[in-house]
């Protein structure tokens, strides 16, 4: 389950300086409780009503002129995506860098389709030369050195070997302009939607989703239907929230907000289509499991986690979440059977609570998770084993020595080992 | 006034000696302390593999247990938790649920029962060197530790040098015991870095987890602050 030592120590790298620079942003905010406690509600609000501001946002962009539609499920989205792309009569498309569009695995449905789908941000691109796949919402190469990236590009534009990140970042990108120019489709996973104005939003650092936006024809926005917001001053505070615990700054560098079609003479889509994803977050709501969707994906948790970069993204199976988010989430997103154990990948150090920007009490949901689990995936020797501890719960004296024997066997066992069992 | 110890069940297993330690304090400072040989488990291990019901049978025990005790000692963070918010959660919707709560407001570390009541000033403690304090995760009231450690005589207190999870907690030990392992490594390095003479801690688990990685080493030992407290030199 451990990664090789150079990927550990990559992750530890980056989540530390990550987690540095977003404690000094937030210890920078004057009114950082307030910022916590307004996003924190902003998402508490959504939830509590979220029918009501589906409709409401259907509504409002149906207004602005942006076609919805509505997918139950991964591939639903999938096939809308396709059939809008085929409708454009495009051979490609260009799509942002989400981790909504790695949940349903759109690449692999629009190889299946002749499709060329190409990936706009940068470390998306060289995840895609290198064999790899992201495991963080934020820093997609995080896992990644600089020489496996030097080597990837290397095989791939038969440019010479160099550890000069200026000149790789060059060298990755100038395709990617030239795709940029070329294509009329451009796929985005949105980061938010607000439902009073039908305002699509998405939130970057480097400006690649205003580029996809504004050279586009035909714009296709997915949004998993618990990213709506209420209003335009919850999206505020939101933004500002997910700008401290992602990037560590007060903003983001970038913020791409869409309303409505342009049109012709200026830049900017024709046509825009928003397909609004359920992929089980209904069933989560009914079950009663809907506090993790209050997550905005900026990945402060992962930045604390003491077991994330030891494990890595491989460590939470083939969904795109990891960290503690992927723990609690991914039991409920992906097939019966594929995630029972990830929320035992927790010591309960807490250390993720208090750096969410949204107040989820992920210690509390991983322990929910393992609580419906357990009754039923719990393997035939755990079960056995908590079916006799509960016999000896209620036989004290026998419980004493079973304790007795236990530290016996350890002091034999573990001799001179300073384990000081006396 | 009657106060009963919890002796955690890793300690009974792992470290009977801590128990004896609170014991011996205890005697020494004339309080009227008791282990009732009823008790078991608090029920944290359960909890923590998600086993519901277990838990529930361990805290239906528990209550009875130190019901006529006034005041519940342990020396673990982890099981004071699991007093103060889990079984009364668990027992929310029990007959017993008064019991649960009445046993969350009783129960104490014993580091907080002796920095509430004034009893620091008697121990006296004294030691001559450099000593770091690993602070368990679950450690939430930090200020009884705090104290006694400022009062230690001829001691040096070093910063803290790591605030990571050794990796022990909530059956990670035995779940993934290489992911624990792992955990722990850096923890113990970080505490070496500071070169102390003594490395004292306030939770069973993380004393198992940490003391054999240091001992090995470096030589450095590890102890719980209540056995420190009760024995300050080795």
């Amino acid at each position: 389950m451990l990664v090789d030592d150079s990927t550990r120590h990559a992750l530890q790298r980056l989540s530390r300086l990550a987690a540095d620079a977003s404690i000094q942003a937030w210890a920078e905010e004057e009114n950082s409780v307030a910022l916590r406690q307004a996003a924190a509600r902003a998402r508490q609000v959504a939830l509590e009503n979220l029918p009501l501001y589906l409709e409401q946002l259907e509504r409002s962009a149906s207004g602005n002129g942006v076609q919805v539609h509505w997918a139950d499920g991964a591939q639903e989205a999938n096939r809308l995506i396709i059939e809008i792309q085929q409708a454009s009569a495009a051979p490609e498309a260009v799509r942002n860098h989400s981790q909504l569009l790695e949940e349903i695995s759109l690449d692999r449905a629009t190889i299946a389709n002749n499709i060329r789908l190409i990936r706009l941000h940068p470390g998306d691109q060289i995840l895609e030369l290198a064999g790899s796949r992201s495991s963080h919402p934020i820093w997609p190469t995080a896992h990644l050195r600089i020489d496996e990236i030097s080597t990837a590009t290397q095989r791939r534009w038969r440019v010479p070997i160099t550890y000069d990140p200026d000149i790789l970042a060059s060298t990755i990108r100038m395709p990617l302009r030239r795709s940029l120019l070329r294509s009329y489709t451009a796929i985005i996973g949105l980061h938010f939607a607000v439902a009073d104005t039908g305002d699509l939003v998405c939130l970057d650092n480097d400006g690649h989703n205003a580029s996809l936006v504004s050279f586009s024809r035909h714009l296709i926005c997915l949004l998993s239907l618990e990213q709506v917001v209420a209003t335009s001053s919850d999206l505020h505070h939101l933004v500002r929230a997910y700008a401290h615990s992602a990037w560590g700054r007060p903003l983001p560098a970038y913020v791409t907000q869409v309303r409505q079609p342009t049109p012709p003479g200026i830049d900017g889509p024709r046509d825009i289509h928003l397909i609004i994803m359920d992929n089980k977050r209904s069933h989560m709501f009914a079950e009663g499991y809907g506090e993790i969707l209050r997550c905005i994906g900026c990945g402060a948790c992962l930045n604390v986690c003491p077991i994330y970069p030891l494990i890595g993204g491989e460590g939470y199976g083939e969904s795109p979440y990891s960290g503690p988010r992927g723990a609690a989430l991914n039991p409920l997103l992906l097939r019966p059977g594929l995630a029972n154990q990830q929320p035992y990948l927790s010591t309960a150090c807490s250390a993720c609570k208090p750096v969410c920007p949204v107040e989820i009490d992920l210690p509390r949901l991983l322990h929910e998770q393992r609580h419906r689990l357990a009754p039923s995936h719990a393997s035939w020797q755990e079960r056995t084993l908590f079916w006799m501890w509960r016999r000896l719960l209620k036989r004290p004296t026998l419980f004493r020595l079973g304790m007795r024997v236990v530290n016996r066997l350890n002091r034999i066992t573990h001799r001179g080992q300073g384990t000081n069992s006396d | 006034m009657s106060i009963a110890i919890h002796a955690t069940c890793t300690a009974q297993a792992f470290r009977p000696n801590l128990t004896k330690s609170i014991v011996t304090l205890g005697s020494r400072l004339g309080l009227d302390l008791s282990v009732p040989k009823t008790q078991t488990c608090c029920g944290l291990t359960a909890w923590d593999a998600g086993q519901i019901e277990a838990a529930r049978d361990a805290a239906c025990q528990i209550i009875k247990v130190f019901a006529d005790y006034e005041m519940v000692v342990t020396a673990s963070p982890a099981c004071l938790h699991m007093f103060h918010e889990h079984i009364p959660s668990i027992l929310s919707d029990h007959p017993q649920a008064d019991m649960a709560r009445s046993l969350a407001g009783r129960t104490k570390t014993w580091e907080t029962y002796l920095a509430d009541t004034g009893y620091l000033v008697e121990l006296n403690l004294q030691f001559e060197g450099r000593i770091a304090y690993f602070r368990p995760c679950r450690e939430e009231d930090n200020h009884a530790v705090r104290q006694i450690l400022a009062s230690i005589k001829g001691a040096s207190l070093l910063a803290d040098a790591t605030t990571q999870c050794c990796g022990w907690g909530s059956n990670m030990i035995w779940r993934h015991p290489e992911l624990s392992r792992a955990m722990a490594t850096p923890v113990a390095t970080a505490l070496r870095s500071s070169q102390p003479d003594l490395v004292l801690t306030s939770d069973v688990g993380c004393l198992l987890q940490l003391a054999p990685i240091l001992k090995k080493a470096g030589g450095i030992p590890m102890r719980h602050i209540a056995e420190f407290m009760a024995q300050p030199e080795l």
